[in-house]
């Protein structure tokens, strides 16, 4: 069954150009997609329209069976917030919140959307285990490095059970060898088959980890396939440029 | 007059400054907060003029009435003497409307200049601070399932508090001194009676207890305030 579903989405920013020019992609269950692509290409912009933090200009999302927005129709305030909570998100730039601890982060956001949940504490603390910052609960966020926050950031947006991870070049804002312990994590959650979407540069990642690639320029997807048929064998003259052009490892 | 009336005087002048302070905070930084709301508001009742041929159509697209008006508020309130303001609204109401004006009135004219004035600096205030706040605190409330009041409350207005608490902080000395301007109107705060004194027992030593309340005054809310940022650094 898909997860999530977009048929011909379309976004023009206002007085700007086209950035996605129609985009049809289904997400199924368990399934890891990596978004690979050169800046400005639009993967960042069609990952944000999945999680309405971006509005289409035409096209439709369905998640799960319901429609988000058909023929880009959006539907009811509510039923699109209900929507959203079915998915996960995390940010290059993490989004924690300063003003609470690492401990609050996940509660206080999980309790707000299911008042007096007894399981809150108990998740979080598991969650904080899998990520390995469990010892680390009662720290304010400014207190952690990099690859620490953006850790923190996938345990937050885990609380909640979604039915979908979208990840929005997680390790991009951080030291290289930071790197490395945010996609062990995520290579986890793949490995547990974990609904996953990824707009990333690490190609060893998508390589390693993910089901399908799609290749997005020009707010098109120009090239899909298994990580075999997109590192080996590219198709397309375009993509044989974008991967030997020093993304490769 | 002995001493000890002149203390009971003084006295009641302090309560009175006093009070004014306190009145004036009380009202003036939740209307703050309100006129900050007004000054950013983006309601455009012509945005569907944006696609007209014409320029002057286009400009009009982008006329907001709301933040024009606060904006306009604003301007007055920090572009014109809070003295002149006190007296427009003292003397207003009698010389527009001819409603007698009573000595009761003089407190509440008192209250409500300082709290229309200092609502105007705090709003500028608390723009600056808003608009400091990155995009992804709210993208990250939002797909966290917070609506936008509760991102405002919970998320945005405690990290904005911390921000601008040094230029609050300003502000609220400068209220301290400023609440001898109310002498202008003859309200009986500090200010008001050690002149009056001053002149009657042909003595400056008034003025000069005045000025040692004023600064102690100002040295426990320097203090206060100090204090309260101290707390708020439990992050960075």
């Amino acid at each position: 069954m898909s997860v999530l579903r977009l048929e011909n989405v379309k976004k023009t920013f206002e007085g700007g150009p086209e950035v996605l020019r129609g985009i049809s992609l289904t997400v199924e269950e368990g399934e890891v997609v990596a978004i690979i692509g050169p800046s400005g290409g639009g993967k960042s912009t069609l990952l944000r329209c999945m999680i309405d933090l971006e509005e289409v200009t035409d096209g439709s999302i369905y998640v799960g069976e319901d429609a988000m927005v058909k023929d880009g129709k959006y539907c009811s305030k509510a039923e699109r917030a209900r929507l959203i909570s079915e998915m996960g998100m995390v940010f290059q730039s993490f989004n924690l919140f300063p003003h609470m601890t690492v401990r609050e982060n996940l509660i206080k956001p999980y309790l707000l959307t299911k008042p007096g949940a007894a399981d809150a504490g108990e998740k979080c603390m598991a969650l904080l285990e899998k990520v390995g910052l469990a010892e680390k609960k009662d720290e304010y966020p400014c207190r952690l490095s990099g690859g620490q926050q953006q850790r923190v950031a996938i345990a937050r947006a885990l609380m909640r059970d979604p039915k979908v991870m979208l990840f929005d070049e997680p390790t991009s804002a951080l030291d290289p060898q930071l790197t490395g312990e945010v996609l062990a994590i995520m290579q986890q959650l793949a490995a547990e088959h974990r609904t996953m979407v990824v707009v990333t540069h690490e190609m060893s990642f998508a390589r390693g980890a993910a089901d399908r690639i799609l290749y997005v320029n020009g707010g098109l997807i120009a090239e899909e396939g298994t990580p075999e048929e997109i590192f080996d064998a590219p198709k397309t003259a375009e993509l044989r440029a974008f991967l030997g052009s020093g993304f490769e490892d | 007059m002995n001493l000890l009336e002149i203390f009971a005087q003084v006295g009641e002048g302090m309560g009175n400054s006093i009070l004014i302070f306190v009145l004036t905070l009380v009202f003036s930084l939740p209307l703050g907060l309100l006129v900050a709301f007004g000054r950013m508001n983006r309601w455009a009742p012509l945005a569907g003029l944006k696609k007209s041929k014409f320029p002057f159509w286009r400009k009009a697209a982008e006329f907001r009435p709301v933040q024009l008006l606060l904006k306009l508020f604003i301007s007055i309130l920090r572009g014109t003497p809070l003295m002149l303001q006190l007296m427009v609204v003292y003397y207003g109401p009698y010389y527009i409307f001819k409603v007698p004006i009573t000595l009761e009135y003089q407190f509440y004219a008192v209250i409500i200049a300082f709290a229309v004035n200092y609502a105007a600096y705090f709003a500028e205030i608390y723009r600056s601070g808003i608009e400091s706040m990155p995009v992804g605190q709210y993208e990250a409330a939002k797909v966290l399932g917070y609506n936008k009041t509760q991102t405002f409350f919970r998320i945005i207005l405690p990290q904005v508090i911390k921000r601008i608490l040094p230029s609050i902080t300003n502000e609220v000395i400068t209220l301290v001194k400023d609440t001898s301007l109310a002498f202008v109107i003859g309200y009986s705060e500090l200010f008001t009676l050690v002149k009056r004194i001053a002149s009657r027992e042909a003595n400056v030593l008034p003025y000069v207890g005045a000025a040692i309340f004023y600064y102690i005054f100002n040295l426990v809310v320097a203090v206060a305030m100090e204090k309260l940022e101290k707390k708020m650094n439990y992050y960075n």
